[in-house]
């Protein structure tokens, strides 16, 4: 009886995780192995049941692809480039405003003004901002003398890609600026007196003291920044929807037009395979970064 | 008082040039946006265009509210992200609780399962999603997207919730136990009703990640009536008539309940977020 209420016991903290758990499997763990079984098959999308096995043919039709060469070089565009961007402007936020500034909590809630905005509205309201013909930003840089005639900035392979960059960069740099915040907070301040008795410059101080305590903070933030992006599709599926021509696809849009334009079944599931590789190798990084949290 | 030098004089002109720069990036859209809802229609789409509105009307928010599918579109957010977040925090408490009180076999092994889920992107898992649920004759529910969000924000809430119930001492759970308190009483009766910065934390979290979400809503749900706000609002860009001075009404007030919570709770928030996800 003793032994059954103890096995009983240590099956309690199991019973606390199930829920958990079973939604877990059911919603994230069950569909990435259905993208792996479908990726051997061809199938419609209206009728999944019907489908024929075709191998490795959806991978050998990805290597021909020219689209996917694309899709490659952009999503290294659009991560990279995002997450080094967010560094720089959530790095640059946090130490001006973690100084004793007059209005320092009012500046630091402004600041984060731009996250709370839903990303998909973010997106319509920048591509109000950009428009060709009666958008902000030509007539504010038409007035400076920038530019002399209106300029469709998301119908340009370059242009385009860059906007969508400064929009994502828009939103996710409160994050950034949150998470330094918190990590410029947990230096002793000791640290920094003992630096000014020695007779330490605010940028020696810097450049010695704050930038290598925050490196870890970087790292963390920089890979957390780079799978937040990789794959989300909002800004570019309703600024560009990938264009002009494939030039700002990235794989996760590509997926997604895939299936559910060219209603496509087992080519979008081996895209996504692509796709669970370059998060894989994100997320070792990350694991290994954040290895020692864990306790 | 001190008396400030010149090196502190200079560094606050730095200092506030920078942030005036960054400031005006970040609420640029606003600003536009603002402009745009309070012009009339004739002024949003003739030059010059004009930086203040002149007359300003409140028309195109009454034209929204009353006029179109909006409040509907507002009141589907409100319920999907409110069940949302009352499940997820009610099955992360659990999880949470279990991965702070308990040492087992399996404990690390599971803790980093439930992490690498954070990873996992809507993108990876929205067409066998939409397959499921069109399967199970869900699509178009409130049901299909609460429990996919459930799923998106329980690695977060319970990292952050066992973060929470890590701080907190211990000897009046073990003083309960000993008087032969269940861990079910113990978790509801004494762990629960101290924990309130965790839970609005991880609240505030999830009901903004439902609030905000449009990839599963815009795959999942195809009829007008069932449509959140950032699937409703894009439903309203069109090739040809697009009606930019309602939509920016539209995004105004879609963002207002997110910004009251934030203004309201943000102590909490930032408290909870520094403590429960960024360890230090």
């Amino acid at each position: 009886m003793r032994s059954l209420n103890k096995i009983a016991k240590n099956l309690i903290p199991y019973f606390f995780l199930l829920p958990a758990l079973g939604i877990l499997v059911g919603i994230n763990l069950f569909p990435i192995i259905w993208n792996v079984y479908f990726s051997f098959f061809d199938a419609s999308l209206l009728r999944p049941t019907h489908k024929i096995f075709v191998g490795f043919n959806n991978y050998l039709e990805m290597i021909k692809d020219p689209v996917i060469r694309l899709c490659l070089r952009n999503t290294l565009i659009w991560t990279f480039g995002s997450a080094s961007l967010q560094l720089l402007i959530g790095l640059t936020l946090a130490l001006v405003l973690n100084q004793r500034l007059p209005g320092r909590g009012f500046l630091r809630g402004m600041a984060l003004f731009s996250w709370i905005i839903p990303a998909a509205m973010a997106a319509i309201m920048w591509g109000w901002l950009l428009h060709g013909e009666l958008g902000l930003i030509n007539d504010v840089l038409m007035k400076l003398g920038l530019i002399h005639t209106r300029y469709v900035w998301l119908g340009d392979p370059v242009t385009a890609m860059i906007s969508l960059i400064i929009v994502n960069v828009w939103r996710l740099s409160p994050l950034f600026m949150i998470v330094f915040l918190a990590a410029l907070q947990s230096i002793p301040p000791v640290l920094y007196e003992a630096a000014k008795i020695d007779g330490a410059s605010t940028w020696h101080s810097f450049r010695y003291l704050t930038l290598p305590l925050l490196k870890p903070t970087m790292g963390l933030i920089f890979v957390l920044g780079s799978i937040w992006t990789c794959n989300s599709i909002d800004i570019i599926y309703i600024l560009t929807g990938g264009g002009p021509g494939n030039e700002t696809q990235i794989f996760a849009t590509y997926a997604y037009n895939q299936a559910f334009k060219s209603l496509r079944l087992g080519y979008p599931g081996a895209i996504s395979i692509l796709m669970i590789a370059f998060l894989t190798l994100l997320a070792v990084i990350y694991l290994i970064l954040v290895k020692e949290e864990i306790k | 008082m001190k008396k400030r030098t010149g090196k502190e004089i200079i560094n606050y002109t730095i200092s506030y040039f920078i942030i005036f720069i960054l400031l005006v990036y970040i609420l640029i859209p606003f600003y536009w946006m603002g402009i745009t809802s309070l012009k009339r229609t004739q002024d949003v789409y003739s030059y010059p265009i004009k930086y203040i509105p002149d007359p300003i009307t409140f028309r195109h928010y009454i034209r929204i509210w009353h006029g179109s599918p909006f409040l509907r579109y507002f009141l589907n957010s409100v319920i999907v992200a409110g069940c949302t977040t009352i499940l997820s925090l009610f099955i992360s408490t659990f999880a949470g609780y279990s991965f702070s009180r308990f040492r087992y076999k399996m404990r690390k092994t599971l803790l980093v399962y439930i992490l690498i889920n954070q990873m996992i992107p809507a993108i990876l898992i929205v067409i066998p999603i939409f397959l499921i649920i069109k399967t199970l004759r869900l699509l178009n529910t409130y049901i299909s997207l609460i429990l996919v969000y459930t799923a998106f924000t329980i690695p977060f809430c319970t990292w952050m919730l066992k973060n929470y119930f890590d701080t907190l001492p211990k000897e009046i759970e073990e003083a309960a136990k000993v008087d032969g308190c269940t861990y079910l009483q113990i978790l509801w009766k004494i762990v629960v009703p101290v924990s309130a910065p965790g839970f609005v934390a991880a609240g505030m979290f999830s009901f903004i990640v439902a609030w905000h979400e449009f990839v599963v809503a815009l795959t999942l749900i195809s009829k007008e009536e069932m449509m959140t706000l950032p699937v409703g609002l894009y439903s309203f860009v069109t090739e040809f008539t697009t009606e930019w001075e309602l939509i920016s009404a539209g995004c105004i007030i879609a963002t207002i309940p997110i910004a009251v919570m934030f203004v309201i709770l943000q102590r909490y928030f930032v408290q909870g977020l520094t403590k429960g996800a960024i360890k230090t």
